[in-house]
């Protein structure tokens, strides 16, 4: 149907971007109309995102699935706080350089799991390490009350804690659109296609030549880094990090946002943790004990009849992205993993 | 390159001779199952350039001896050369790199791809050492257009390639290995699943690939391997039984025992 009109598939695989722009433009916006404590919440909420982002790839487009992305999260916060108050000399001028520490270090640590992992052949058992390892660091991280704070947790100092309004948003925004950027060129490239491979055919890939396990490994790092990135804004948005952040449930509800968003692509991870984060935060003001019921309904709601999920949904997908990604990706990565 | 330019100098297939060196053998090539004898002391040496069929009944060590070659299984004893040099054991993608590219029986296509993906995705291999430095957008595309053309799907390279027709994706995976750029091709029986309209279509396919590449087929049809092979191997219960031309195999006693008389029951 796409071939009938010529030059269609091309706006259509335009629309992607352009959905991109309109839903950037949008969250740019929204700090105009909403009031203060409701720009937190969106900060917040956009540091989650890049979490989604991350496994939006990596889960998405490699297939490979994780449900203890927040572990990086909290990786990212740690460190920038760790380095903040327990190392002297550190001043505003070093915040981009403190929040790449955490970027890259949460990075190499997911890319350390997953080749590890992979190099030992752990296949689809690989999400259970991914679960471990988010309440192995939580864990360790209460029972080290001097080092890493304990259960108290460490707050950062003022210093660093961007004041009220929007700036500090505007900022966020901007990283977070350079970080869309970045994942979209990775998946644009011939990379891309290699990790979709994979995402199909892993030992077919392999038997072209490929090295998988380092691809799929340097795929997870990536969006280990990308959790990263999010935490170390997290803990200078909020001035406070605990072993929460480490949170395995929300590692769990980081799938709920990018399925929900849209399995397969970049915008949707995006749409799906703002719009599912504010939906919880709206239904748990309304319903009380069982807004988790909700958003354990929207879950399943959503896999079964919006597999494509919203932004698969709205926007027609391209020829050579998805056509029934959600169920393929599940499906084949149960089937072909070794 | 310099390889692939002498294999193009050579035209048809070169019988064996002592002294030739093969571009692909194995010899005392062996594998075990626990009891069971998959593949036995097979010596087997493919020249360049050559097509080579080879058949036998369901549990002859076909598959297994592919496996063999290309790094699925590791022998239980022998080894396994390529242009002279020794690649037993070498993991698929070691020995996939070499030069050996392997087309499976079960086609393994990438669905959610588009079919010019499917065959862009084998060629950039190509152009890049390591696996990593895929971020640099490379110029395969043209490659790739060539080979769909080559395998006729050209006019289909938009369409996601898991809404092919059978026949379609087999003729997808044939294109994946020939972007590869190997030289040396492993066709795992490629008419499996196919009509009779279609075997043909691919014996003609396979005969003009053969001009600039070595191919070892297997196959059950005996009529597409007499169609494509020049020499035929036979294997029956893990062991070389016999090896010849197409009349040679037709008329061995052995082989007509073990084979052809079950076959040409079955084919009516």
């Amino acid at each position: 149907m796409i071939g009938l009109i010529p030059g269609l598939r091309k706006k259509l695989a335009v629309q992607g971007f352009v959905l991109a722009l309109v839903v950037g433009a949008a969250i740019a916006v929204l700090p105009l109309v909403l009031g203060r404590f409701h720009t937190e919440l969106l900060g917040t909420y956009l540091t989650y995102s890049f979490v989604a982002l991350g496994l939006g790839v990596s889960f998405g487009y490699c297939g490979v699935i994780s449900l203890g992305q927040f572990a990086f999260f909290g990786v990212g916060a740690y460190t920038v706080a760790l380095l903040v108050t327990r190392v002297a000399g550190f001043g505003l001028e070093h915040v981009p350089l403190l929040v790449l520490t955490g970027t890259i270090l949460a990075g190499l640590f997911g890319f350390l799991v997953a080749y590890v992992s992979f190099f030992l052949k752990i296949g689809s058992l690989f999400v259970l390490v991914t679960i471990t390892v988010g309440i192995l660091l939580q864990k360790f991280t209460i029972a080290q009350l001097d080092l890493l704070g304990g259960i108290n947790g460490i707050t950062l100092p003022r210093w660093i804690v961007p004041g009220p309004g929007g700036g500090f948003l505007r900022i966020l925004i901007g990283i977070l659109a350079v970080t869309f950027l970045v994942l979209w060129l990775a998946v644009r490239a011939p990379f891309g296609k290699v990790m979709a491979g994979i995402r199909d055919a892993e030992g077919r890939v392999e038997s072209l030549g490929y090295n998988t396990i380092l691809i799929k490994s340097f795929t997870f790092g990536l969006s280990a880094a990308a959790a990263g990135l999010g935490g170390a804004l997290y803990a200078m948005l909020t001035g406070f990090v605990s072993p929460s952040v480490f949170g395995f449930v929300q590692s769990f509800n980081a799938v709920i946002w990018v399925v929900v968003g849209g399995l397969g692509t970049l915008v949707g991870p995006l749409l799906g943790t703002v719009l599912v984060n504010f939906a919880q935060f709206y239904l748990s003001a309304w319903l009380l004990n069982y807004w988790t019921l909700a958003v354990g309904l929207l879950f399943i709601v959503a896999v079964l009849f919006f597999p494509r999920g919203l932004v698969g949904t709205i926007s027609r997908p391209e020829t050579n992205r998805q056509a029934d990604l959600t169920g393929r990706s599940l499906r084949r990565g149960q089937e072909k993993r070794r | 390159m310099a390889e692939r330019l002498e294999a193009e100098s050579r035209t048809g297939s070169v019988p064996c001779a002592p002294g030739d060196s093969p571009v692909l053998e194995t010899r005392g090539l062996t594998r075990r199952f626990g009891g069971l004898l998959a593949v036995h002391d097979v010596d087997f040496q493919v020249s360049e350039g050559e097509i080579r069929g080879v058949i036998g009944p369901n549990g002859a060590g076909k598959t297994t001896l592919f496996n063999l070659i290309t790094g699925y299984l590791k022998p239980s004893s022998g080894r396994v050369f390529f242009r002279g040099q020794e690649i037993t054991g070498g993991s698929p993608r070691r020995v996939a790199r070499r030069g050996i590219a392997r087309k499976f029986q079960i086609t393994q296509v990438f669905p959610t791809l588009s079919v010019l993906d499917n065959v862009v995705l084998a060629a950039q291999q190509r152009r890049h050492r390591s696996s990593l430095w895929l971020f640099a957008p490379c110029r395969v595309r043209g490659v790739a257009e060539e080979v769909l053309s080559d395998v006729h799907l050209l006019e289909k390279s938009r369409s996601l390639a898991g809404s092919l027709s059978h026949g379609e994706q087999q003729r997808l995976e044939l294109g994946l290995v020939l972007a590869t750029g190997a030289a040396v091709l492993l066709l795992d029986e490629p008419t499996a699943g196919m009509s009779v309209e279609e075997r043909a279509g691919m014996a003609e396919l396979v005969l003009s690939l053969a001009e600039k590449r070595t191919l070892v087929v297997t196959e059950h049809d005996f009529d597409f391997i007499k169609q494509v092979a020049t020499t035929i191997t036979v294997l029956n219960k893990g062991e070389k039984l016999a090896e010849g031309t197409a009349d040679k195999i037709a008329c061995d006693p052995r082989v007509r025992e073990c084979y052809l008389g079950r076959e040409d029951a079955r084919d009516q």
